[in-house]
């Protein structure tokens, strides 16, 4: 180090360089794994992307591959149903935002008023309960519910007079039902981080509250949720960062061609369109869109928010 | 000088004359290879076994899952126990559930990595583009070598063979073959007899019967429980329509709707005005709540089946009747009779049945396998073998089945299994009637089936039609026009198709859909099916 | 007033809880039910939301099958050794980047970032993993995995929250910086830790899709694996060929995937008080902070 140092100072700047890179050289250390790390299993397979700009075959392999530049690109954009597509996915995941974010916040907050140590523990278990079950029986027990024939909920609305609503084949639905039915799901889940963030604040600051004479709600209001802010913006961030991201697994199950108008999804277009031919390039060129798409959103509201947030919550 | 150069001479002589050695070595292997399999003759070394007298033999088989789920197939079932035993070839599974195998399989193949030396190909339309990529061994020459079952099997039914060649006559795969079975299964309607008999009505026989009928099941309250709860036709996939389908002459059932011609033309029926009369009958059925969908709910329909509310349901019969009637009786119905019907007559059409497509599943050796000539005849026993087909068919003797006067019958436990099982669930616990190289026999479905079934299949094989050949094998080019019109193209039919019968787009619309699909490369794609009859007859 | 007041607040919270309890709580009591009905209920779909006649059948079956009795065992050591190589990864990537001052704090977050949203795919992927040699071996579901970045910016957000006292005074005394991410960061950080670790585990425990793509031998194959085989059995919509029993399977085919459920997430339930008593912890420990 010592013989590092003397050869290559030559600028203040540099040896500033060096010291720092002394001073912080065991944190560097203890980010080192990770930086291996994710050289190794991004970096390296991130040549894969080029697949998206070729014509991939596999006697070529990814790199001797046929270039055919756009190709991909424009015949997903030219697709009869592309615009469709992009508004069917950014819908979901907006309304999945409006809705589905603030729900676990919520629901950690008003949790957090409930006293008894045990009792808390017991809801927040059961509330994760419906994380486990996957997505194939969600599906059923949803067909079961909303039958119109012998479907507890449609026995419910008649009680009311009302004609029994084909809720799996009325395009009007489908939105309400794949969103209700992920914050459903997922809220309990979601929630956990909250509770952790909830637990981070310190108690001090509760007790100086209550001297001071402010009630559950002003705590809450000016303590609790301040104290969360942070971990709150960070999970919005991320979450906007995946605006263009809807999994194809729940919608095969759930939709059928008669909601296709709002249920057919980049990615369940993609999984039909390689259900025939296997087009590798195909599907990639539509992965590196999205890719590109999110990338460019997270890179923005982070821009936005480190601006509002005057530099305190941002990704970087 | 001189003698350096002569040397030199030779020395490159022999570097050349070596090179071409190697060459015509290797041109002779393929051109065996590829030779047109020779259908009429014997094979040239018959094999027997064991396959191998060796202990280590062994082949890496990468498959779908068994369909059973609680008993994979890398469990080592008793089935497959006995075909080690039998080849003395220690098989090594690598087993994927159905649903990711595509996946799974693709991306090993793309990477060219750890391929085993069998597998089922991820998806069957794939084989131009691994034929072309070098990864599957070319079987003629080891066909026409060794295949004495292959042959025999192919000489039984061609299909076999005409769906698994490609343009140049090379056949890279094997598959499933549905054979004598086709004939007790098929898409037909299963309907109520009891409540016909309840209504005093016969088995309709046109649409206006059926129309008849089905209004009646609504109306009068066949079920006889004082409310108006019955669905006189309820369908849990578009295909289980295919019995109306086939009254107006439309191929629905296994072709996708591409219908040849008597000149041998093909033609996307769905352009047709046949297709859309058939849609406007079904709109008027939807219409008047005589039929109703549970499209991706099959438990849904069967639920209102087993309450004894549905008149009439589409499926793809062999052993359904029984379980429905099973069913409908535990559900507290006192004798119900549910019966398989042929489809409606119209005046304007010839019926169209269709058989079951003949071949699914494609099966086939890695290219560089270590020993090919093995691979090959552990395929040939298997997937071709009398056999063998019991093995896979039946189970296990004394078990599955017994042997009752030279023939294998399904024992009591497959039938009315103990623990529950129905009986293809039953046999697959044993590791048979597997979900790959299932070459089905026609008799195991038949001992599976009801009398009534049997009865009607045998009546019905008189007005039966060969499907479209859609598995003939595409060239390369075809696999890209298809890949690139066929998606869009039978999204929006699907579409489009629900809209017009549950009224959400009039049918007024129609001929704008005609010529929407038409922008959207129809013709394109009826090239290439045009393309593929053509090979198929050829 | 004030009583009553507080009152009604009460119980409009507990009526909340109780709204949500129940309806969190009946997918899985649906699923209970079902597995646990006689196979003739839910051949009828009787069974909505209590069992209907009793029958163990599908778990005799189950926990007949010698695999799973390997799977069970595979996804537990998948959980333990993954969660633990994570867990550690993860934290000490974050406390450096919690840490304003350090020198690559911003190119390191995006050289991660990144990774969030471009990858070559699976075949780089498959093609890498083969080449690493950890094909078809236990390290192919540890390490391809070891760390995400999703985990990582949570578990910086949380560091950045200690106050920087804490560590102040523990470098006034000569420990270096590792000492303090050990003895005084550590031990605030609790209920990260759960988070974590919760995250981590059920992750691992949920592992199906590497499983499928990177190990070919059924030996290795974790318990997702196999409940993956029971419900695709059931979805025939899903699967690749045309089978033939799909419309008359019996009961008990069905019963079997909810059992499988059941057996796959009763450990996790019965774990997860465990994990939760760090949030708790964290509650009496956060009073050491800012």
């Amino acid at each position: 180090m010592k013989t590092l140092t003397n050869a290559t100072v030559r600028s203040g700047a540099a040896r500033d360089f060096i010291k720092k890179l002394n001073s912080q050289k065991l944190l560097i250390l203890m980010i080192l794994p990770a930086c291996v790390y994710f050289f190794v299993f991004h970096y390296i397979p991130i040549y894969g992307i080029i697949v998206a700009f070729k014509d991939f075959s596999i006697s070529s392999g990814i790199l001797g591959s046929r270039w055919v530049g756009l190709k991909w690109f424009y015949e997903f954009f030219n697709s009869y149903v592309f615009w469709r597509l992009l508004r069917n996915t950014l819908m979901l995941n907006v309304y999945n935002l409006m809705f589905g974010f603030p729900v676990p916040i919520i629901f950690a907050l008003l949790l957090n008023e409930i006293k008894g140590k045990r009792i808390k523990r017991t809801i927040q278990t059961i509330s994760y309960l419906p994380h486990f079950i996957s997505v194939v029986i969600v599906v059923s027990i949803m067909n079961l519910l909303l039958s119109t024939t012998g479907g507890v909920v449609n026995k419910a609305v008649a009680a009311f007079g009302i004609e029994p609503i084909n809720f799996m084949y009325e395009k009007s639905w489908f939105r309400f039902l794949y969103v209700f039915s992920a914050i459903w799901q997922n809220f309990g889940w979601n929630s956990i981080i909250y509770f952790a963030a909830i637990a981070n604040i310190n108690k001090e600051l509760y007790e100086a509250a209550t001297i001071d004479g402010a009630n559950r709600w002003k705590q809450t209001l000016y303590i609790t949720i301040p104290g969360i802010l942070p971990t709150i913006g960070i999970m919005l961030l991320l979450r906007l960062g995946s605006l263009m991201s809807v999994g194809f697994e729940k919608i095969i199950l759930m939709y059928n061609p008669s909601t296709y108008e709002v249920s057919d999804v980049i990615s369940t277009y993609v999984y039909r369109k390689g259900l025939l031919a296997s087009n590798f390039s195909f599907g990639a060129a539509v992965g590196f869109f999205n890719s590109v798409i999110n990338f460019i959103i997270l890179v923005a509201s982070n821009y936005i928010s480190n601006k509002l947030s005057g530099d305190t919550i941002g990704l970087w | 000088m001189k003698k350096v150069m002569s040397l030199a001479l030779a020395g490159v002589l022999f570097l050349f004359v070596g090179c071409t050695k190697e060459t015509e070595v290797a041109q002779k292997s393929i051109l065996m290879n590829t030779l047109p399999v020779e259908l009429t003759t014997d094979v040239a070394a018959p094999y027997s076994l064991p396959l191998e007298k060796n202990e280590g033999a062994t082949l890496k088989i990468a498959a779908f899952e068994n369909l059973y789920g609680a008993a994979s197939y890398a469990e080592n079932l008793p089935v497959w126990q006995e075909i080690e035993r039998r080849t003395g070839v220690k098989i090594e599974w690598e087993v994927i559930p159905s649903s990711q195998y595509a996946v799974v399989m693709r991306t090993r193949l793309a990477a060219s990595r750890d391929i085993p030396d069998i597998f089922c190909l991820p998806d069957d339309s794939m084989v131009p583009q691994l034929a072309s990529s070098e990864l599957l061994l070319p079987l003629n020459g080891y066909i026409n070598e060794y295949g004495q079952h292959t042959k025999k099997l192919y000489e039984k039914f061609p299909e076999a063979y005409l769906l698994n060649r490609d343009q140049d006559g090379v056949v890279y795969t094997l598959s499933d073959v549905y054979t004598e079975g086709n004939t007790v299964k098929m898409y037909a309607a299963l309907i109520r007899k009891d409540w016909l008999e309840t209504l005093g009505l016969s088995i309709p026989e046109t649409l206006e019967e059926w129309t008849e009928t089905l209004t009646a099941f609504k109306n009068q309250d066949p079920n006889g429980n004082g409310m108006k709860d019955e669905v006189p036709l309820a369908v849990s996939t578009m295909i289980s329509l295919a019995p109306f389908a086939s009254a107006y002459g439309l191929h629905s059932a296994y072709s996708g709707f591409w219908g040849v011609d008597a000149l041998g033309k093909v033609q996307y029926e769905v352009l047709t005005n046949r297709y859309r009369d058939y849609i406007t009958y079904l709109n008027m059925l939807y219409r008047n709540g005589l039929l109703k969908f549970f499209l991706n709910d099959q438990n849904g329909r069967n639920l209102l089946v087993h309450q004894n509310s549905v008149g009439c349901t589409g499926a793809e019969m062999s052993g359904i009747s029984q379980n429905y009637i099973k069913g409908l009786i535990s559900a507290g119905v006192k004798a119900p009779q549910v019966v398989s019907i042929l489809p409606p007559k119209t005046p304007s059409a010839d019926i169209v049945f269709e058989e079951r497509t003949s071949i699914a599943r494609r099966v086939a050796v890695y290219k560089n396998t270590a020993n090919p000539d093995m691979a090959f005849k552990w395929l040939d026993y298997v997937w071709g073998s009398e056999d063998a087909n019991v093995l896979l068919n039946f189970g296990i003797e004394g078990v599955s089945y017994n042997m009752v006067d030279g023939k294998p019958i399904l024992s009591d436990w497959t039938l009315n299994n103990p623990n529950g099982l129905d009986p293809a669930s039953a046999v697959r616990s044993l590791g048979a009637f597997p979900s790959f190289l299932n070459v089905q026999n026609g008799e195991f479905l038949k001992q599976w089936s009801s009398e009534g079934e049997i009865e009607f299949a045998a009546k019905a094989v008189s007005n039966m039609a060969k499907p479209f050949p859609l598995q003939v094998i595409l060239t390369n080019e075809e696999t890209q026009i298809l890949s690139a019109y066929n998606s869009d193209i039978s999204s929006y039919f699907e579409e489009m198709q629900i809209k017009f019968i549950m009224g959400t787009e009039p049918l007024s619309k129609f001929d704008e859909f005609v010529s929407t699909l038409k922008e959207m490369g129809v013709e394109e794609l009826t090239k290439v099916r045009q393309a593929q009859y053509d090979r198929y007859k050829k | 007033m004030e009583e009553t007041r507080k009152k009604i607040k009460g119980l409009l919270l507990g009526a909340i809880m109780f709204t949500i309890v129940a309806m969190t709580l009946y997918p899985f009591m649906y699923v209970f039910s079902v597995s646990i009905s006689s196979a003739n209920a839910v051949l009828m779909q009787k069974v909505w939301l209590y069992p209907k006649g009793f029958s163990l059948a599908s778990y005799k079956y189950l926990l007949h099958s010698g695999s799973l009795w390997t799977a069970y065992g595979n996804t537990i050591f998948y959980t333990l050794c993954g969660t633990l190589i994570s867990v550690c990864l993860t934290l000490l990537t974050a406390y450096p980047l919690s840490k304003n001052y350090f020198m690559f704090k911003k190119f390191f977050t995006v050289y991660m970032a990144v990774t969030m949203f471009f990858s070559g795919g699976l075949i780089p992927m498959f093609i890498l993993v083969n080449n690493l040699g950890i094909y078809n071996t236990r390290w192919a579901l540890l390490l391809p995995g070891a760390i995400g970045a999703f985990n990582v910016i949570i578990a910086k957000t949380f560091l950045l929250g200690i106050s920087p006292a804490l560590e102040e005074s523990a470098k006034i005394d000569g420990a270096n910086d590792f000492r303090v991410f050990i003895s005084i960061v550590l031990p605030v950080s609790l209920p990260v830790i759960g988070v974590l670790i919760l995250f981590y585990s059920v992750g691992y425990w949920n592992m199906y899709f590497n499983a499928i793509i990177y190990i070919s031998s059924a030996k290795l194959q974790p318990l997702q694996v196999f409940l993956m085989r029971l419900l695709i059995a059931g979805n025939q919509e899903l699967s690749a060929g045309t089978d033939i029993s799909g419309v008359e399977r019996t009961g008990i085919v069905e019963q079997m995937k909810y059992a499988a459920v059941i057996i796959t997430t009763l450990p996790i339930i019965f774990a997860y008080p465990y994990a939760q008593k760090y949030f708790v912890h964290g509650l009496a420990i956060g009073a050491l902070k800012e």
